[in-house]
Protein backbone atom coordinates (compact mmCIF):
# COMPACT_ATOMS: atom_id res chain seq x y z
CA UNK A 1 0.00 0.00 0.00
CA UNK A 2 1.42 3.44 -1.24
CA UNK A 3 2.33 5.84 1.81
CA UNK A 4 -0.52 8.52 0.69
CA UNK A 5 -2.91 5.60 0.48
CA UNK A 6 -1.92 4.58 4.16
CA UNK A 7 -2.23 8.80 5.17
CA UNK A 8 -6.15 8.55 3.99
CA UNK A 9 -7.10 5.06 4.70
CA UNK A 10 -6.19 6.28 8.43
CA UNK A 11 -7.84 10.12 8.53
CA UNK A 12 -10.70 8.08 7.58
CA UNK A 13 -10.50 5.73 10.38
CA UNK A 14 -10.06 8.59 12.32
CA UNK A 15 -12.95 10.50 11.23
CA UNK A 16 -15.12 6.92 11.94
CA UNK A 17 -13.53 6.43 15.29
CA UNK A 18 -13.30 9.58 17.21
CA UNK A 19 -17.38 10.10 17.48
CA UNK A 20 -17.59 6.33 17.72
CA UNK A 21 -15.03 6.64 21.03
CA UNK A 22 -16.95 9.54 22.20
CA UNK A 23 -20.77 8.06 21.97
CA UNK A 24 -18.71 4.68 23.43
CA UNK A 25 -17.93 7.05 26.67
CA UNK A 26 -21.34 9.02 26.62
CA UNK A 27 -23.39 6.35 26.32
CA UNK A 28 -24.83 6.14 29.75
CA UNK A 29 -25.47 9.64 30.29
CA UNK A 30 -27.10 9.94 26.68
CA UNK A 31 -29.16 7.23 27.26
CA UNK A 32 -30.17 8.82 30.70
CA UNK A 33 -30.83 12.39 29.18
CA UNK A 34 -34.11 13.66 28.99
CA UNK A 35 -34.76 13.80 25.30
CA UNK A 36 -33.50 10.06 24.54
CA UNK A 37 -35.40 8.40 27.75
CA UNK A 38 -37.98 6.80 26.37
CA UNK A 39 -40.65 8.57 28.68
CA UNK A 40 -42.75 6.29 31.68
CA UNK A 41 -45.91 4.74 30.06
CA UNK A 42 -49.07 6.76 31.35
CA UNK A 43 -52.11 5.31 32.01
CA UNK A 44 -54.82 7.77 31.64
CA UNK A 45 -58.20 7.51 33.48
CA UNK A 46 -61.16 9.72 32.90
CA UNK A 47 -62.08 11.05 36.94
CA UNK A 48 -64.47 8.37 38.82
CA UNK A 49 -63.23 5.47 36.73
CA UNK A 50 -61.75 2.59 38.60
CA UNK A 51 -58.00 1.73 37.25
CA UNK A 52 -56.04 -1.62 37.66
CA UNK A 53 -52.79 0.06 38.87
CA UNK A 54 -49.89 -1.31 41.22
CA UNK A 55 -51.04 -4.13 42.53
CA UNK A 56 -54.86 -2.24 43.59
CA UNK A 57 -57.62 -0.93 42.00
CA UNK A 58 -57.73 3.01 41.91
CA UNK A 59 -59.91 5.50 41.75
CA UNK A 60 -59.94 9.52 41.49
CA UNK A 61 -63.01 10.31 44.28
CA UNK A 62 -63.37 14.18 44.76
CA UNK A 63 -60.75 16.77 43.79
CA UNK A 64 -62.24 20.12 45.63
CA UNK A 65 -60.96 23.65 45.17
CA UNK A 66 -60.78 25.54 48.27
CA UNK A 67 -60.05 29.41 49.09
CA UNK A 68 -56.48 29.93 51.05
CA UNK A 69 -55.24 33.18 49.82
CA UNK A 70 -56.35 35.86 46.66
CA UNK A 71 -54.06 34.48 44.77
CA UNK A 72 -53.83 30.52 45.74
CA UNK A 73 -55.98 28.15 46.31
CA UNK A 74 -55.84 24.36 47.61
CA UNK A 75 -56.57 21.15 46.01
CA UNK A 76 -57.60 18.75 48.29
CA UNK A 77 -57.87 15.42 46.53
CA UNK A 78 -59.41 12.32 47.52
CA UNK A 79 -58.51 9.04 46.10
CA UNK A 80 -58.94 5.08 46.82
CA UNK A 81 -57.04 2.26 46.34
CA UNK A 82 -58.42 -1.67 46.66
CA UNK A 83 -55.27 -3.84 46.73
CA UNK A 84 -55.68 -6.96 44.78
CA UNK A 85 -52.14 -7.77 45.53
CA UNK A 86 -50.89 -6.29 49.16
CA UNK A 87 -47.61 -8.14 48.46
CA UNK A 88 -46.91 -5.61 45.59
CA UNK A 89 -48.56 -2.30 46.95
CA UNK A 90 -46.01 -2.76 50.24
CA UNK A 91 -43.26 -2.86 47.97
CA UNK A 92 -43.37 0.59 46.25
CA UNK A 93 -43.53 4.38 47.70
CA UNK A 94 -46.11 6.07 46.51
CA UNK A 95 -45.82 9.06 45.16
CA UNK A 96 -48.43 11.91 44.13
CA UNK A 97 -48.56 14.89 42.13
CA UNK A 98 -50.64 17.41 40.76
CA UNK A 99 -49.79 19.11 37.24
CA UNK A 100 -51.74 22.09 35.99
CA UNK A 101 -52.55 23.12 32.10
CA UNK A 102 -49.21 24.52 31.62
CA UNK A 103 -47.10 21.33 33.20
CA UNK A 104 -46.44 23.14 36.59
CA UNK A 105 -46.06 20.53 39.20
CA UNK A 106 -46.99 20.00 42.61
CA UNK A 107 -45.82 18.24 44.97
CA UNK A 108 -48.43 17.72 48.02
CA UNK A 109 -48.16 19.74 51.34
CA UNK A 110 -47.05 17.42 54.36
CA UNK A 111 -48.54 19.50 57.03
CA UNK A 112 -52.59 19.73 56.68
CA UNK A 113 -54.04 22.76 55.33
CA UNK A 114 -56.13 24.67 58.26
CA UNK A 115 -58.90 25.40 55.70
CA UNK A 116 -59.27 20.64 54.65
CA UNK A 117 -58.89 20.43 59.01
CA UNK A 118 -62.13 23.29 59.22
CA UNK A 119 -63.76 21.85 56.18
CA UNK A 120 -63.49 18.41 55.81
CA UNK A 121 -62.02 17.25 58.99
CA UNK A 122 -63.05 13.49 58.43
CA UNK A 123 -60.96 13.85 54.49
CA UNK A 124 -57.86 15.85 56.58
CA UNK A 125 -58.06 12.63 58.86
CA UNK A 126 -57.63 10.24 55.88
CA UNK A 127 -53.68 9.06 54.95
CA UNK A 128 -51.51 9.98 52.83
CA UNK A 129 -50.67 7.79 49.91
CA UNK A 130 -47.74 5.65 50.91
CA UNK A 131 -46.80 2.42 52.15
CA UNK A 132 -48.40 2.92 55.74
CA UNK A 133 -51.64 3.48 54.02
CA UNK A 134 -51.53 0.21 53.31
CA UNK A 135 -49.65 -1.58 56.18
CA UNK A 136 -52.97 -3.05 57.14
CA UNK A 137 -54.87 -3.28 54.08
CA UNK A 138 -56.44 -6.77 53.41
CA UNK A 139 -57.30 -8.18 49.82
CA UNK A 140 -60.34 -5.79 48.86
CA UNK A 141 -60.47 -3.82 50.95
CA UNK A 142 -60.73 -0.45 50.52
CA UNK A 143 -58.43 2.39 51.49
CA UNK A 144 -59.03 5.63 51.59
CA UNK A 145 -56.50 8.51 51.26
CA UNK A 146 -56.36 12.41 50.07
CA UNK A 147 -53.63 14.80 49.49
CA UNK A 148 -53.73 18.57 49.40
CA UNK A 149 -51.82 21.25 47.28
CA UNK A 150 -51.34 24.76 47.11
CA UNK A 151 -51.32 25.79 43.77
CA UNK A 152 -52.02 29.72 41.87
CA UNK A 153 -55.80 30.32 41.67
CA UNK A 154 -55.49 30.80 37.61
CA UNK A 155 -54.20 26.84 38.01
CA UNK A 156 -56.90 24.57 35.36
CA UNK A 157 -57.17 21.44 33.58
CA UNK A 158 -55.49 19.78 36.60
CA UNK A 159 -54.53 16.35 36.21
CA UNK A 160 -53.15 14.10 39.47
CA UNK A 161 -50.43 11.79 38.44
CA UNK A 162 -48.98 8.52 41.01
CA UNK A 163 -45.91 6.73 40.68
CA UNK A 164 -45.39 3.49 42.99
CA UNK A 165 -42.00 3.02 41.87
CA UNK A 166 -40.78 -0.57 43.05
CA UNK A 167 -44.72 -1.53 42.20
CA UNK A 168 -44.74 -0.55 38.85
CA UNK A 169 -43.18 1.16 35.65
CA UNK A 170 -46.23 3.20 34.92
CA UNK A 171 -47.62 5.79 35.86
CA UNK A 172 -51.37 6.22 36.86
CA UNK A 173 -53.34 9.64 35.46
CA UNK A 174 -56.24 10.46 37.01
CA UNK A 175 -57.74 13.72 34.46
CA UNK A 176 -60.18 15.97 36.53
CA UNK A 177 -62.55 17.15 34.27
CA UNK A 178 -65.11 18.68 36.76
CA UNK A 179 -64.56 22.28 37.77
CA UNK B 1 19.16 18.86 9.75
CA UNK B 2 16.46 15.83 9.53
CA UNK B 3 17.32 14.48 13.20
CA UNK B 4 17.31 18.04 14.32
CA UNK B 5 14.11 18.94 12.28
CA UNK B 6 12.24 15.31 14.35
CA UNK B 7 13.72 16.64 17.86
CA UNK B 8 12.03 19.95 17.58
CA UNK B 9 8.46 18.25 16.26
CA UNK B 10 8.87 16.14 19.47
CA UNK B 11 9.89 19.02 21.43
CA UNK B 12 6.65 21.22 20.23
CA UNK B 13 5.02 18.12 20.58
CA UNK B 14 6.10 17.36 24.56
CA UNK B 15 4.91 21.09 25.10
CA UNK B 16 1.56 20.94 23.22
CA UNK B 17 0.96 17.90 25.74
CA UNK B 18 1.58 19.17 28.01
CA UNK B 19 0.01 22.30 27.99
CA UNK B 20 -3.28 20.49 27.45
CA UNK B 21 -2.76 18.29 29.97
CA UNK B 22 -2.74 21.00 32.29
CA UNK B 23 -5.46 23.51 30.75
CA UNK B 24 -8.42 20.23 31.08
CA UNK B 25 -10.90 21.53 33.08
CA UNK B 26 -11.63 19.42 36.16
CA UNK B 27 -15.17 17.49 36.20
CA UNK B 28 -16.02 20.19 38.50
CA UNK B 29 -15.22 23.18 36.44
CA UNK B 30 -17.15 20.86 33.32
CA UNK B 31 -20.57 20.42 35.56
CA UNK B 32 -20.17 23.69 37.68
CA UNK B 33 -23.27 25.68 37.31
CA UNK B 34 -24.28 28.13 34.68
CA UNK B 35 -24.07 31.68 36.09
CA UNK B 36 -27.09 34.05 35.07
CA UNK B 37 -25.94 37.21 35.85
CA UNK B 38 -28.73 39.84 37.50
CA UNK B 39 -28.49 43.14 39.64
CA UNK B 40 -30.42 44.17 42.79
CA UNK B 41 -33.86 45.44 42.16
CA UNK B 42 -34.28 43.36 39.15
CA UNK B 43 -36.02 39.64 38.63
CA UNK B 44 -33.38 37.43 37.26
CA UNK B 45 -34.77 34.36 36.00
CA UNK B 46 -32.99 30.53 35.30
CA UNK B 47 -35.48 28.18 33.68
CA UNK B 48 -36.84 26.83 36.83
CA UNK B 49 -36.73 29.62 38.94
CA UNK B 50 -36.85 33.48 39.60
CA UNK B 51 -35.21 35.18 42.17
CA UNK B 52 -35.18 38.36 42.90
CA UNK B 53 -32.92 40.95 45.61
CA UNK B 54 -34.87 43.89 46.44
CA UNK B 55 -33.72 45.55 49.78
CA UNK B 56 -29.64 45.02 50.80
CA UNK B 57 -28.66 45.57 54.86
CA UNK B 58 -25.70 46.05 56.75
CA UNK B 59 -25.34 45.63 60.55
CA UNK B 60 -23.32 45.12 63.28
CA UNK B 61 -25.97 43.26 65.49
CA UNK B 62 -29.03 41.14 64.39
CA UNK B 63 -32.25 41.28 66.84
CA UNK B 64 -34.43 38.46 65.74
CA UNK B 65 -38.48 39.04 68.04
CA UNK B 66 -40.20 36.10 68.16
CA UNK B 67 -43.51 35.04 69.88
CA UNK B 68 -42.41 37.91 72.68
CA UNK B 69 -38.47 36.98 73.08
CA UNK B 70 -35.83 39.14 71.73
CA UNK B 71 -32.75 37.17 70.65
CA UNK B 72 -29.70 38.60 70.20
CA UNK B 73 -27.33 37.61 66.95
CA UNK B 74 -23.97 39.53 67.51
CA UNK B 75 -21.08 39.04 64.96
CA UNK B 76 -17.22 40.00 65.00
CA UNK B 77 -18.04 41.19 61.60
CA UNK B 78 -20.93 42.26 59.76
CA UNK B 79 -24.32 40.83 58.81
CA UNK B 80 -25.26 41.35 54.87
CA UNK B 81 -29.37 40.69 55.30
CA UNK B 82 -31.04 40.77 52.16
CA UNK B 83 -35.28 41.33 51.36
CA UNK B 84 -36.24 39.58 48.02
CA UNK B 85 -38.65 37.16 46.59
CA UNK B 86 -38.40 34.36 44.69
CA UNK B 87 -40.95 32.22 42.59
CA UNK B 88 -40.69 28.70 40.92
CA UNK B 89 -41.74 28.25 37.46
CA UNK B 90 -42.30 24.36 36.68
CA UNK B 91 -42.49 22.63 40.19
CA UNK B 92 -42.58 22.80 43.73
CA UNK B 93 -39.00 23.43 44.94
CA UNK B 94 -37.21 24.99 48.09
CA UNK B 95 -33.84 26.55 46.92
CA UNK B 96 -31.29 25.67 49.25
CA UNK B 97 -27.89 27.15 48.02
CA UNK B 98 -27.07 30.71 49.04
CA UNK B 99 -23.74 32.19 48.68
CA UNK B 100 -21.94 35.44 49.06
CA UNK B 101 -18.98 35.79 46.81
CA UNK B 102 -16.47 38.06 48.01
CA UNK B 103 -14.47 40.50 45.86
CA UNK B 104 -11.29 38.23 46.63
CA UNK B 105 -13.20 35.24 45.70
CA UNK B 106 -13.61 33.35 49.25
CA UNK B 107 -17.31 32.42 48.98
CA UNK B 108 -19.62 32.07 52.12
CA UNK B 109 -22.21 30.26 53.20
CA UNK B 110 -26.00 31.15 54.16
CA UNK B 111 -25.87 32.05 57.61
CA UNK B 112 -27.58 28.92 59.59
CA UNK B 113 -27.82 30.73 62.74
CA UNK B 114 -31.49 32.41 61.42
CA UNK B 115 -33.16 29.01 60.44
CA UNK B 116 -36.17 29.53 62.49
CA UNK B 117 -36.66 33.02 61.01
CA UNK B 118 -40.13 33.07 58.93
CA UNK B 119 -39.22 33.51 55.18
CA UNK B 120 -35.74 32.25 55.71
CA UNK B 121 -34.72 30.80 52.06
CA UNK B 122 -33.58 27.63 52.60
CA UNK B 123 -36.93 26.73 54.62
CA UNK B 124 -39.25 28.47 52.55
CA UNK B 125 -41.06 25.78 50.00
CA UNK B 126 -42.12 27.39 46.84
CA UNK B 127 -44.88 26.71 44.78
CA UNK B 128 -44.89 27.03 40.55
CA UNK B 129 -46.65 30.82 39.69
CA UNK B 130 -47.16 31.71 43.50
CA UNK B 131 -44.25 34.09 44.73
CA UNK B 132 -42.65 34.02 48.02
CA UNK B 133 -40.91 36.67 49.83
CA UNK B 134 -38.03 35.44 51.01
CA UNK B 135 -34.70 36.63 53.82
CA UNK B 136 -31.24 35.83 53.35
CA UNK B 137 -28.68 36.79 55.80
CA UNK B 138 -24.66 36.24 55.73
CA UNK B 139 -22.12 36.82 58.45
CA UNK B 140 -18.92 38.08 56.41
CA UNK B 141 -15.70 40.01 57.69
CA UNK B 142 -16.43 43.54 57.17
CA UNK B 143 -13.80 43.59 53.78
CA UNK B 144 -15.97 41.32 52.27
CA UNK B 145 -18.94 43.25 51.17
CA UNK B 146 -17.02 45.32 49.04
CA UNK B 147 -17.14 43.81 44.97
CA UNK B 148 -19.25 41.43 46.52
CA UNK B 149 -21.99 39.10 44.74
CA UNK B 150 -24.81 36.98 46.09
CA UNK B 151 -25.07 33.49 44.54
CA UNK B 152 -28.85 31.75 44.56
CA UNK B 153 -28.94 28.26 43.10
CA UNK B 154 -31.46 25.38 43.66
CA UNK B 155 -28.72 23.18 45.02
CA UNK B 156 -24.81 22.93 45.55
CA UNK B 157 -24.58 19.06 44.15
CA UNK B 158 -26.61 19.38 40.95
CA UNK B 159 -24.56 18.88 37.98
CA UNK B 160 -24.62 22.11 35.16
CA UNK B 161 -27.33 23.59 36.76
CA UNK B 162 -28.35 27.45 36.63
CA UNK B 163 -26.83 29.88 39.53
CA UNK B 164 -28.12 33.35 39.72
CA UNK B 165 -25.26 35.41 40.30
CA UNK B 166 -26.39 39.28 40.93
CA UNK B 167 -23.96 42.04 41.56
CA UNK B 168 -25.48 44.37 44.42
CA UNK B 169 -23.43 47.57 42.22
CA UNK B 170 -24.72 51.14 43.59
CA UNK B 171 -27.51 49.34 45.85
CA UNK B 172 -24.65 48.79 48.42
CA UNK B 173 -25.67 50.03 51.39
CA UNK B 174 -23.51 52.93 52.11
CA UNK B 175 -23.17 52.76 56.39
CA UNK B 176 -23.76 50.04 58.42
CA UNK B 177 -26.44 50.02 61.32
CA UNK B 178 -25.49 49.36 65.00
CA UNK B 179 -28.50 47.11 64.75
CA UNK B 180 -31.33 45.40 62.66
CA UNK B 181 -34.44 44.02 64.54
CA UNK B 182 -36.19 41.19 62.52
CA UNK B 183 -40.16 40.45 64.07
CA UNK B 184 -42.29 38.54 62.73
CA UNK B 185 -45.71 39.68 61.17
CA UNK B 186 -49.49 38.70 60.88
CA UNK B 187 -49.69 40.16 57.15
CA UNK B 188 -48.01 41.36 53.70
CA UNK B 189 -44.23 39.42 54.16
CA UNK B 190 -43.83 37.12 56.96
CA UNK B 191 -41.16 39.44 58.69
CA UNK B 192 -41.31 42.90 59.17
CA UNK B 193 -37.49 44.62 59.36
CA UNK B 194 -36.19 48.06 61.45
CA UNK B 195 -32.86 49.41 61.29
CA UNK B 196 -32.31 50.93 64.42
Amino acid sequence: MSEKRTFWTCLLVLIVALPAAFVVRAWESLRESQWLAAGRAEIVVADGAPQAFAGGQWKLLDMRRLPRTDDARVILAEFEASPTEPAILSQGACRVRLVDGKGRRFEPVTLTEPIVRKMYPEVAERPRCGVLAFADAKDGAVVRMAESFIVPADARDLLLRIEFPGASDETLVFKWTRS
Amino acid sequence: MSALRTLLICVLAIATLYAMRNSTPGYGDITAPIAIRGAVGERVETRDFAFGAANVHLARQVKVESFGRVKDYSTSGVWLIIEGAAVAKTETMTLTSADWLAGNGLRYELSQRFSTVPGYLPTERLEPGLPRPVLLAFELPEAAVDKGTLLVARSLVMPLAEELSIALGDKKPADIKPSVTIARSASGTPWTLAAR
